[in-house]
């Protein structure tokens, strides 16, 4: 009678215990759905606004993904979907730096609807040939985010921050990050120097370091105003 | 711990390049488009024509740089002539790349289209004009000499076609004059 009592009491905690695990796991799904709702809700939110203020009239849209998939990398040029994974999100600090990454993708992705058979040449134009397209993009990315009122510096520290930095470029199929930075840089004081005179990032930690590291590419820009030039510099 | 909390206590780098170019200059605030309404379809087209013409050959196209155009013919609205013929147009080049290897065309984008008269807010003028695209020829081609080793990459020296606007060339962008109307006729900031 004992030992039964004693195997019904066993049973009835593992019952309570296993009802406990399931209720905190449905908790932790619960709450992660709740998070990445809000993530999509803000990524898609920037995403529209940077499309409208641009009077952009082409379909994509934006998803947020935790897991990335190197299978499906472009996403934007084949299904105008703009993918923002975990591991680019994690480097944004403000919606200025998520507008940067959106931005930049939103004008490669207006690239693959222009040119022949509704822009499928353009796409592989883009994704055999990026290294002539990325400063191009980067360009027209502080456009967007000027017109969606967002600060373009915010390209600056975000691609600072997470994009790495090659050996060379000369044979390679992607642009120096310095280089891509300079030219970011030189674009923001030609169109709108308003934002480096007014420097909202002057003292973030990002700002400073692509200070320290640009310091031979602004020389060059300098002595190109100073000379009153127009030819494009060979940024390193 | 003296070291985690002396990163306030550094004194920031300037940005001596924004600090001596921009010295003497008061920059104004771009202009933004975030009280946008696009419920209306009603469009006009304004058709223009460059008064000089740009190219991306020889470095001909910069960011950046101002373009004038003149209106083709009279626009209407309403009955009423809101641009004349011959009327003077400002664009700006908002970007261009040069033309590239394996037959990648140049391609020149002009946007911000200004004229007297008309909101800016309410033209949708950007405008593209690419080059010859001789990537179709080039690709198959490539493609078929790459099982012979180092004969594909060859096709890498065929150039694409440089981007012009010429006098010739009819630049068509649109009005909307109801754009930015809400429905209680709340004019756009």
């Amino acid at each position: 009678m004992k030992k039964e009592l004693r195997n019904i009491l066993i049973g009835i905690i593992i019952i309570l215990n296993l009802a406990a695990v399931r209720a905190f796991a449905s908790d932790n799904l619960s709450s992660e759905i709740i998070n990445d709702m809000y993530i999509q809700k803000r990524i898609s939110d920037i995403g529209l606004k940077l499309l409208n203020a641009n009077k952009i009239d082409k379909r994509m849209i934006f998803v947020y993904n935790s897991k990335y998939s190197k299978i499906n990398a472009e996403p934007g040029l084949t299904r105008r979907e703009i993918v923002l994974y975990d591991k680019s999100i994690q480097f944004a600090s403000d919606d200025d730096e998520i507008a940067a990454f959106l931005a930049r993708e939103i004008s490669k992705t207006e690239e693959s609807y222009t040119g022949i058979w509704r822009g499928l040449v353009s796409s592989v134009q883009i994704k055999c040939a990026p290294k002539k397209y990325q400063i191009f993009f980067d360009k027209r990315a502080v456009d967007y985010m000027v017109k969606a009122g967002y600060n373009p510096i915010a390209l600056i520290t975000f691609m600072n921050k997470s994009y790495p930095q090659k050996r060379f470029d000369k044979f390679s199929r992607t642009n120096l990050t310095s280089k891509r930075l300079a030219n970011i840089y030189e674009y923001i004081y030609t169109k709108y120097p308003y934002f480096l005179k007014h420097n909202e990032y002057l003292e973030s930690d990002s700002y400073q370091n692509f200070l320290l590291t640009s310091s031979e590419n602004r020389k060059k820009l300098m002595e190109k105003i100073k000379a009153g030039s127009k030819k494009e510099i060979n940024y390193e | 711990m003296s070291l985690l909390m002396s990163g306030s206590c550094f004194a920031f780098v300037r940005d001596e390049f924004a600090d001596e170019i921009l010295k003497d200059t008061e920059p104004v605030k771009p202009v933004t488009n975030l009280n946008y309404n696009y419920e209306s379809c009603e469009k006009i087209p304004i058709k223009l024509k460059i008064k000089q013409n740009i190219s991306t050959k020889k470095d001909g196209v910069y960011d950046g740089q101002e373009v004038l155009f003149e209106v083709r013919q009279n626009v209407k609205y309403n009955n009423k002539i809101i641009l004349k013929q011959g009327d003077l147009v400002k664009a700006t080049v908002d970007g261009y790349l040069s033309r590239g290897m394996n037959g990648i065309p140049a391609s020149i984008i002009l946007d911000n289209f200004e004229m007297s008269g008309i909101d800016s807010k309410k033209i949708k003028g950007f405008y593209k004009k690419r080059g010859l695209n001789l990537s179709l020829m080039v690709y198959p081609i490539k493609w078929a000499l790459t099982p012979i080793p180092g004969v594909g990459s060859l096709t890498n020296f065929i150039l694409g076609g440089n981007a012009h606007i010429t006098s010739r060339d009819t630049v068509v962008i649109y009005y909307y004059p109801n754009w930015g109307k809400t429905k209680e006729s709340s004019p756009i900031d």
